[in-house]
């Protein structure tokens, strides 16, 4: 077996550490590269900056723990910037499996700010029915959501005064894993509806609303870490997002050479046979 | 038939008669929702004690899940289906946060082990359209985090380009194509050329 075949059939086990120390070495040692705005993640902190104080932000929490390491610092960066500039929260989820997960971290960013729950936000938890939840809310949000998450009913809490529907949110982000989540706040809310919408959304799902971006019909888009990473950025608070930068651009890096080194040990050894061809004609 | 072709057209009436028939409707979808639900717990567990019973290979990991979705459901009723009262963890809320919070976690953050080993595997330039997608992964790889953009500065924009443009455009070509597809299969399903959503093999 030459030397490029044993390094193709290299251990699995030996990238795995590689990946490994890529993760965990810039996480002990940060160092704080300096992060590029992009256009469709401005737009987001350029609308919501530009939203008068008390207007209506719902925050849709589309995504369960598996999401978490991507979504949860987007979450958490948008209820800090939306407190701060003294908006109505109003926060739900789609996933049953992230109602807890939403619940903990609405509580402990507004907790941190200072925020009262009932007066400054309400979390309206999760209701059955899947995107049908997004149609019931433009037309009648006490009908998809009777009561808050703790029980308490929906109709009188101060948060939602004036707000009766869809209609009366002045923005709207899903943060969303998969289906249902921004596409279907798209096609079943905004779309009918007309508020403004504004995405995010694991690295992997993307590109797949680029199209949705560049047609306007979302008017930003935060993708992934680096998304949540430059929206710290933006309002000052440099959190846990930028920390994980330097491991993503490590273990990206470790990758991009990994697939470099393969297809120089490919190349290689298609290489050996067809001189081996030509010695022996 | 005729639901199909009054809720296609409701859309573009907004007389209130039509918008209090759709509020209507979305409700009672949100109830059918609820016991979809329970009917999809119920077909899980049917199929998992049918795999118990025959002991068919994997018969174990049915019972573990049987464990934890008959505990879980459990301590999510004595706890009210809440994970904390006044500030304090209910047993269901240790089970959400100790368990399912780090399994999913991990299963997901194991995958990033194994896509970097799938890579270097796999993604080998064996013809000219490997190639280009490989240069162009490359590319939008290095324009995504800050080292790549500090490595080579052009590739940030680059990748922007790659993302906005070439990736946008086919994308949509397929959105639009697959949403040709639902239209016309939502027309069958509508006039009853199309059932095999309803269940049953060929007759």
């Amino acid at each position: 077996m030459t030397f490029a075949e044993r390094m193709l059939k290299i251990d699995r086990r030996i990238i795995f550490l590689v990946i490994g120390l890529c993760t965990l070495l810039p996480l002990l040692y940060p160092v704080g590269l300096p992060i590029k705005i992009s256009p469709e993640v401005r737009s987001v902190y350029d609308y919501m900056e530009a939203l008068p104080e008390r207007s209506v932000f719902l925050l849709s929490i589309d995504f369960d723990p598996a999401s978490k390491p991507e979504l949860h610092p987007q979450a958490i960066a948008l209820l800090r910037h939306a407190f701060r500039k003294n908006l109505r929260v109003v926060s739900m989820t789609l996933w049953v499996s992230g109602t807890g997960m939403a619940d903990q971290l609405l509580t402990q960013v507004a907790k941190e700010m200072g925020k009262e729950n009932g007066k400054d936000y309400v979390f309206l938890g999760w209701s059955p029915g899947g995107t049908a939840v997004i149609i019931n809310m433009g037309q009648d949000l006490y009908t998809a959501f009777p009561s808050d998450y703790g029980g308490r009913p929906t109709k009188g809490i101060p948060v939602l005064e004036g707000v009766h529907s869809l209609k009366d949110v002045n923005y709207a982000i899903s943060l969303g894993a998969g289906n249902p989540g921004v596409e279907a706040w798209y096609v079943f809310g905004k779309d009918k509806y007309r508020f403004e919408l504004g995405g995010g959304c694991t690295g992997v799902i993307a590109p797949g609303l680029y199209p949705l971006l560049r047609s306007g019909q979302i008017n930003g888009l935060i993708g992934g870490l680096r998304g949540a990473a430059e929206y710290e950025s933006l309002i000052g608070q440099k959190a846990r997002a930028v920390a994980g930068m330097d491991a993503q651009s490590a273990t990206h890096v470790a990758i991009i050479v990994l697939v470099i080194i393969c297809n120089v040990f490919y190349f290689n050894l298609r290489r050996v046979p067809r001189q081996q061809g030509h010695g022996t004609s | 038939m005729i639901t199909g072709l009054l809720f296609a057209g409701q859309y573009y009436v907004p007389h209130p008669a039509s918008e209090q028939l759709l509020t209507s409707v979305t409700k009672w979808l949100q109830i059918i929702g609820g016991f979809a639900l329970v009917l999809g717990v119920t077909s899980l567990f049917h199929q998992h004690a049918v795999k118990i019973r025959r002991k068919e290979a994997g018969w174990g990991y049915s019972l573990v899940l049987y464990a934890g979705m008959l505990g879980t459901i459990a301590v999510g009723f004595w706890a009210n289906g809440k994970e904390s009262v006044d500030g304090a963890m209910t047993a269901f809320g240790w089970v959400y946060s100790f368990m399912m919070v780090p399994l999913q976690g991990t299963m997901f953050a194991i995958l990033a082990f194994f896509i970097a080993s799938a890579a270097y595997r796999s993604f080998r330039a064996r013809s000219r359209e490997a190639a280009v997608l490989l240069i162009a992964a490359i590319i939008v790889m290095m324009g995504r985090v800050p080292l790549g953009e500090y490595l080579i500065p052009l590739s940030g924009d680059v990748s922007q380009w790659i993302l906005n443009v070439l990736n946008a455009s086919v994308r949509r070509a397929i959105l639009i194509g697959v949403s040709l597809g639902a239209i016309a299969l939502s027309f069958k399903i509508i006039f009853g050329v199309e059932r095999s959503y309803l269940g049953g093999g060929k007759e």
